[in-house]
Parts: C-alpha cells; sequence; structure tokens
C-alpha cells in the first residue's frame, strides 16, 4: 500500500479540491447489518451448491442401478431352455445375463452402439460386394 | 492492503474440506468492505452492488482451488470484482445516475440534503460520472482504494505509464469540473 501521503502529494499539484475531500467520509452507507446478513447469505447459498452435484451424482447412480437391475431381471426370468427354433438365443441369454451382472446401463448403451454401428458397416460392404458382383457378370 | 499472511492462510485452509468454510470466512472478513466499495464507487447503487458482490464472491470460491498463486490473493479478486462491475456497466441499458432528485436540489443551488459537505461530495460524484467508466475505474482504485499503479497495472493489464496518464487527466477533470460548477 502506499504511502498516503503520495497520493497527497501527486493531487496537491494536480488537482488540489479534490486533494481536500478526499479525507472527507462518505456518506453513503450500506444499510446496517449488510455485511453480517451478507456473511450469511453467501454461507448458505455456497452450501446449497456444493451438495448439489453429489445429490445429481447420486440420482443418477441410483436410476442407473434400478434400470440395470431391471434389465437384468427380464433376461434372468427369459426361459432358460433351449430354444429348438433358433438355438443361438439360448447361449446368449446366459451370456446377456452374465453381461448384465457385470456392466452399468450407460456401459451397456455404448456396447449396444457399438454394435449397431458394426452391424451397419457389415451391411454396407456386404451391398459394395453385390454392386461389385453385378459390375463383373455385366463385362 | 491485506497482508500475504492472511492470504496465505486462506490458501492453505481452503486446501482442506474440513477447513474450507474457514477459509471462506476468512476471506469474506479480509475482503468484503474493500470489494463493496469498489463495486459500489463504479455502480453506486446499493442493491447492484449487493448483486455484483455475492456474484464476485461465488466466483471467487469456486475458483480458489484453482488459485495457482501467481498473483496476490487481494489483486485477484479485484480483478474478478473488476470484471464483474465493467460487464455491469455495459450490459447495463441506461447510465447509472444520481437519483434525480438529487441532481435538481443540486442545480438548484440549495442542499437540503445535509451540511454543504454532502453537497459538495455530490458534486464529486457527479464528476466522476462524466468519465467513460474505464478512466473512472483507474480513478478510484487510485484515488479511494489508495493502489499503487504496479498493483491496479496487475488487476487491470495496463501499463503503469497509461495508468498514470489515466488518472492524471481525470483528476485534472474532475477538478475542472468541481471549480468551474459553483
Amino acid at each position: 500500500m502506499p504511502n498516503k501521503n503520495e497520493i497527497k502529494d501527486e493531487l496537491k499539484d494536480l488537482a488540489p479540491m479534490l486533494g481536500q475531500l478526499k479525507a472527507r467520509p462518505n456518506h453513503q452507507e450500506p444499510p446496517d447489518g449488510y455485511f453480517d446478513s451478507l456473511e450469511q447469505r453467501l454461507s448458505t447459498k455456497l452450501l446449497h451448491e456444493k451438495p448439489t452435484k453429489t445429490r445429481v451424482m447420486r440420482l443418477w447412480s441410483y436410476s442407473g442401478i434400478a434400470v440395470a437391475a431391471s434389465i437384468a431381471l427380464f433376461f434372468l426370468t427369459r426361459n432358460p431352455v433351449v430354444n429348438t427354433d433358433n438355438p443361438v438365443i439360448e447361449a446368449l441369454s446366459s451370456e446377456e445375463a452374465l453381461v448384465m451382472d457385470q456392466f452399468d446401463v450407460l456401459e451397456l448403451e455404448y456396447y449396444l452402439a457399438l454394435d449397431e454401428e458394426q452391424e451397419s458397416l457389415d451391411v454396407e460392404s456386404l451391398l459394395l460386394e453385390e454392386d461389385n458382383l453385378e459390375e463383373l457378370l455385366n463385362i | 492492503m491485506s497482508g500475504k499472511g492472511v492470504d496465505e492462510e486462506i490458501l492453505e485452509l481452503s486446501k482442506s474440506r474440513d477447513t474450507e468454510d474457514q477459509a471462506f470466512q476468512a476471506m469474506y472478513k479480509a475482503y468484503a468492505k474493500r470489494l463493496y466499495w469498489h463495486i459500489r464507487r463504479l455502480v453506486l447503487n446499493h442493491d447492484d452492488t449487493d448483486d455484483i458482490l455475492q456474484d464476485v464472491f461465488v466466483k471467487a470460491w469456486k475458483g480458489l482451488k484453482n488459485f495457482r498463486g501467481d498473483a496476490q490473493l487481494y489483486t485477484w479478486l479485484y480483478r474478478i470484482a473488476s470484471n464483474e462491475s465493467m460487464t455491469f456497466l455495459s450490459k447495463s441499458s441506461k447510465k447509472q445516475t444520481l437519483p434525480l432528485e438529487g441532481a435538481m436540489v443540486y442545480q438548484a443551488g440549495e442542499c437540503t440534503d445535509g451540511p454543504d459537505g454532502d453537497l459538495i461530495l455530490k458534486k464529486l460524484e457527479l464528476a466522476l460520472q462524466t468519465l467513460p467508466d474505464k478512466q473512472r475505474l483507474v480513478f478510484n482504485m487510485r484515488y479511494y482504494d489508495e493502489m499503487t499503479y504496479q498493483q491496479i497495472s496487475e488487476v487491470l493489464g495496463t501499463s503503469v505509464g497509461a495508468l498514470k496518464a489515466s488518472y492524471h487527466h481525470a483528476a485534472t477533470k474532475i477538478e475542472k469540473y468541481l471549480t468551474q460548477n459553483d
């Protein structure tokens, strides 16, 4: 903090009246008790900011667990008997049940999306092959 | 100005969840009043000052954990308060002025508001409102907050030379206003 005299001296030549006014008290005071009440209000505000994220995260994880549990329950209650029409289903259901136990909903959605992407790529490559075959036949 | 000791204490307390409330209280105690007046002298109105000051403390509190300490805490807080005030002033649709009654009383040459000291101070307030916002900011920091040009430079990111010129220009302008409008 500079010496007050330094600022006073600066104003002596530059703005003498301004220099004299410097010592005058400020007549605009805040309301009585303002700073005490502000501290309280700020503490409350900051306190409410803290648990919000935790609350949201908890809600998400509870929802996630509930959904994952529902999906797991759904697959576990499916008939585990071998389906003669499509024997692959029986193998998938037990694997899927294992997967449900291990992954949460978000991760599952991620892997399902990857599968869909792979599926569409496979279809695309099949179509390209068909096109190539047609071209070859036409030659 | 708050010493380095208080700043270090605040930063130390803010590192642990167990003591972060104490850190906030220490920061508030050390800087609330100074920041209040810094903002008030820019935006003039108490209610607006209250809103801005709350925003400043919330921002400061959130940013404190990442505060690297490469500037003084005081400088950093001042910077936040200055930026918030300048943003408010630029967004504000109407120019902040004194209440109409006060201005009319002044122009009538009478003082029904109190002793002559109040009148000259109101005249000073009117003079300050003739300054551009940034110039008024520099003036306030030197004249009222008694900061060195180096400290103001750290807050505003402006060179010391430019700040001196700005302050001198503002002071001369105000002096002219005070003496010519008697």
